[in-house]
């Protein structure tokens, strides 16, 4: 699909209500959702999966805001928004995660950089704290 | 569409007048029953013009268009333009706004590399193809990695293959439009849709739909059109590589 365009504005594809679509939609620009997708979305920017939306396959981002329905995998680079009319049926990894109260997600998520942080907390075992090595006298 | 022959006849004198003033000299040749646009733009190819300037509208371009990608010298050979009609898209890709100032820009002779869209097999246009039917149809398409139906009423394709589908059936009736202006009620379009890329085919059910390109009808779905990126040096008025 469409190269990088220099100074794009607005989104790089728009896919509408009315439009269904078999494939891998992929494009270096933002991705506006609203029809239905069996196939791969792939954006290096933001992906938007709108109300009226329905996507059947593994959807990849740096930004993904989700308003319709999901049945894949979601991997977010930077930032998963699952807003309160979304639904999302598979797994989920993103290091930056908001779900809105109502939203529906059934599956698994990883957040690889909070996990990372977490094991190498585990990891260094707690430093003894250090006696003072003056004593006071009264 | 052309203006009636006496008025063709007038405007060529104003225009060769215009540019004898500014010091452009050249052939001038008029398409007739024996001499086609084809067959004179060939003519000008094979005496060696390194200029074609096309004066008149968008489907006199495209046939000049069309003989020179379809002989491979579109890129050697540059194209410039008087249009018609100075409200046109071919007006507004060249930024003229009349005569006078078109025959500048020959002048000037700045030039820009241009996309151009292809109508397989050998139909060419540097503004927009429209495919557009009143009522909403199926439509079938394939793009580079994904093949799709849409229910739309409307197609634009531009250069650089930029395609707009919008269907406006379901923007709702007139009633319901008539209600959204009443409350000034804009409702969100959602039913646009917008792609870009190097090849697309559209398919109609049941049906042959026309493409036009200003209004005059160069193919018929099932087509396909591909982008040819930077493939026609064109004359542009000297504000336009300003903007640019």
């Amino acid at each position: 699909m469409g190269e990088k365009r220099p100074g794009a504005s607005g989104p790089g594809t728009v896919v509408g209500a009315n439009v269904k679509l078999v494939g891998t939609l992929q494009d270096a620009n933002d991705i506006v959702i609203h029809g239905r997708i069996e196939g791969e979305v792939v954006s290096n920017q933001t992906i938007s999966v709108m109300e009226t939306a329905y996507i059947k396959g593994p959807v990849s981002g740096d930004v993904v805001n989700i308003a319709g329905k999901i049945r894949g995998s979601i991997t977010a680079t930077g930032r998963l928004e699952i807003l309160p009319t979304g639904k999302i049926f598979g797994s989920i990894a993103s290091k930056d995660l908001s779900i809105k109260s109502g939203a529906i997600f059934v599956g698994k998520c990883t957040m690889p950089e909070g996990e990372k942080e977490a094991e190498e907390q585990e990891e260094t075992p707690e430093q003894p704290k250090k006696q003072n090595e003056t004593y006071e006298v009264e | 569409m052309e203006p009636p022959k006496g008025k063709l006849i007038y405007r060529q004198e104003k225009i060769k007048d215009i540019l004898g003033d500014i010091g452009i000299a050249g052939e001038t040749v008029i398409p007739s029953a024996a001499r086609t646009i084809e067959e004179l733009t060939q003519l000008g190819v094979m005496k060696g013009y390194s200029t074609i300037v096309a004066v008149g509208g968008e489907s006199l371009i495209n046939k000049i268009i069309n003989i020179l990608a379809t002989q491979k010298i579109s890129k050697e050979a540059v194209l410039g333009i008087i249009p018609n009609d100075f409200e046109s898209l071919i007006a507004r890709k060249i930024n003229v706004g009349d005569l006078r100032s078109a025959c500048n820009a020959l002048k000037f002779r700045r030039l820009e590399t241009i996309d151009i869209c292809q109508i397989e097999p050998n139909k060419f246009f540097i503004t927009e193809a429209m495919v557009e039917n009143p009522k909403n149809r199926q439509i079938y398409f394939s793009l580079d990695t994904m093949a799709g139906s849409a229910q739309t009423n409307q197609i634009i394709i531009k250069p650089g293959l930029n395609i707009y589908m919008h269907d406006k059936a379901l923007e709702g009736n007139a009633f319901s439009r008539f209600v959204g202006w009443l409350l000034s009620r804009k409702e969100k379009d959602i039913f646009s849709s917008f792609f870009q890329t190097k090849k697309v085919r559209f398919e109609s059910e049941n049906a042959n739909l026309p493409i036009k390109v200003s209004g005059e009808i160069i193919a018929k779905t099932p087509a396909t059109f591909y982008n040819r990126p930077r493939m026609l040096k064109i004359i542009v008025a000297r504000d336009k590589m300003k903007q640019s």
